[in-house]
């Protein structure tokens, strides 16, 4: 963790005019004059606080499916990248973390180990992509119903989410 | 690239035409596409066989009359297929009286899992004219082949069991029964309403 702080301190004390000031207005409120060394280094820990998990939603379903796919956007606001590892919930045996390709004229879809959320950067979950595959539902999902997820990250940080089922109808783009 | 594809295909067809007289028996109805080619506008039979939802075996030819949308899918699958079958009911609604004149078909590539019943129960959830339709693995590739569609089934240690990669194209066909047009999985619902209705009238 130093080697990667260290740099960055160095940076800060020597070259203030071209810092990246993006990056830092990302982890850090406040002045960048401000900053001390203990913080920044605080600063490199993944932290569910630096975690912004939003416009999340379920799919509803046919009555008689038992997997189905949630949806949402991951922001990594801190200064360390964060790795999704794995989700549960009550509503399902099993969460697996899938992603879909439009490769070779066919969807495919794999099961991936983790979804990388880079240090200040955004990961969207949606159709297409990146989900999070919903397997051995054990109640109907209805429009309008209010599920909750609990995420796991690396560095023991979890999040719980409570997220709406939606119609995959609904969320048709127009056009 | 397509085009290309469609005249040396049109070029071959016309050859096979001219060398032998008795081109017309390759309209036989188990016949598929000539040498196996790939794409929906090289067939020459305008017909196939499956079962239906219900179990019924199933004739293409019994829709004439009807603009039919064709997608191969599977019931497991969490994205494409719903997504498509969720925009089919929203072509729907943007069709409206013309909705009636259109029928979609569903093709699974999945008969393993996708029973009749199964397939009966996931269409009517999206509220569409449509029908599943499901066979032998053999019936099903043949369909497949005929419109130029791909899948293949992936071995995975997902708790949801093997899933399937397959193209996500949507094959209008027009009241003979002949493909007319290929929507990607791109196209919005309003280009695929478009489509439909041109064909409708």
């Amino acid at each position: 963790m130093f080697s990667m702080t260290h740099p960055l301190i160095l940076s800060i004390l020597l070259t203030p005019n071209v810092m990246d000031q993006s990056r830092l207005s990302n982890s850090i409120s406040g002045s960048p004059a401000a900053l001390r060394p203990r913080e920044l280094s605080l600063a490199c820990q993944p932290d569910a606080k630096d975690l912004v998990i939003r416009d999340g939603w379920i799919q509803e379903g046919p009555p008689s499916q038992k997997i189905t796919a949630a949806y949402m956007v991951i922001e990594n606001h801190g200064d360390a990248d964060i790795s999704l590892e794995s989700a549960s919930s009550q509503i399902a045996q099993v969460i697996e973390l899938h992603k879909m390709e439009l490769t070779d004229g066919m969807m495919k879809m794999r099961r991936v180990g983790s979804i990388k959320i880079p240090a200040g950067g955004i990961v969207e979950l949606k159709p297409g992509g990146y989900h999070l595959m919903v397997i051995g539902l054990n109640k109907e999902l209805k429009d309008g119903d209010v599920v909750s997820i609990t995420l796991q990250f690396n560095n023991d940080l979890h999040k719980s989410i409570s997220i709406p089922v939606r119609p995959r109808s609904a969320m048709v783009k127009e056009g | 690239m397509k085009y290309k594809i469609f005249s040396f295909c049109q070029v071959m067809s016309l050859t096979i035409a001219c060398a032998t007289l008795t081109a017309r028996n390759l309209k036989a109805p188990s016949q598929t596409a000539i040498g196996g080619t790939n794409s929906a506008s090289e067939t020459v039979v305008n017909d196939f066989a499956l079962t239906d939802q219900s179990g019924r075996p199933f004739h293409l030819s019994q829709l004439r009359g009807k603009v039919v949308l064709l997608f191969f899918g599977y019931t497991h699958c969490p994205d494409a297929c719903p997504t498509t079958m969720a925009k089919l009911s929203r072509v729907y609604k943007l069709l409206g009286s013309d909705a009636e004149r259109a029928m979609t078909l569903f093709v699974s590539v999945d008969p393993g899992r996708d029973t009749p019943s199964v397939l009966k129960g996931y269409l009517a959830y999206f509220h569409l004219n449509s029908l599943g339709l499901t066979g032998t693995k053999e019936e099903i590739d043949e369909v497949v082949k005929q419109y130029g569609a791909k899948y293949e089934i992936e071995q995975s240690d997902s708790a949801a069991g093997y899933h399937i990669n397959h193209s996500t194209d949507l094959y209008l066909l027009n009241q003979k029964g002949e493909p007319v047009k290929t929507f990607s999985y791109s196209d919005g619902i309003q280009v695929i309403a478009d489509g439909v209705r041109q064909v409708i009238r």
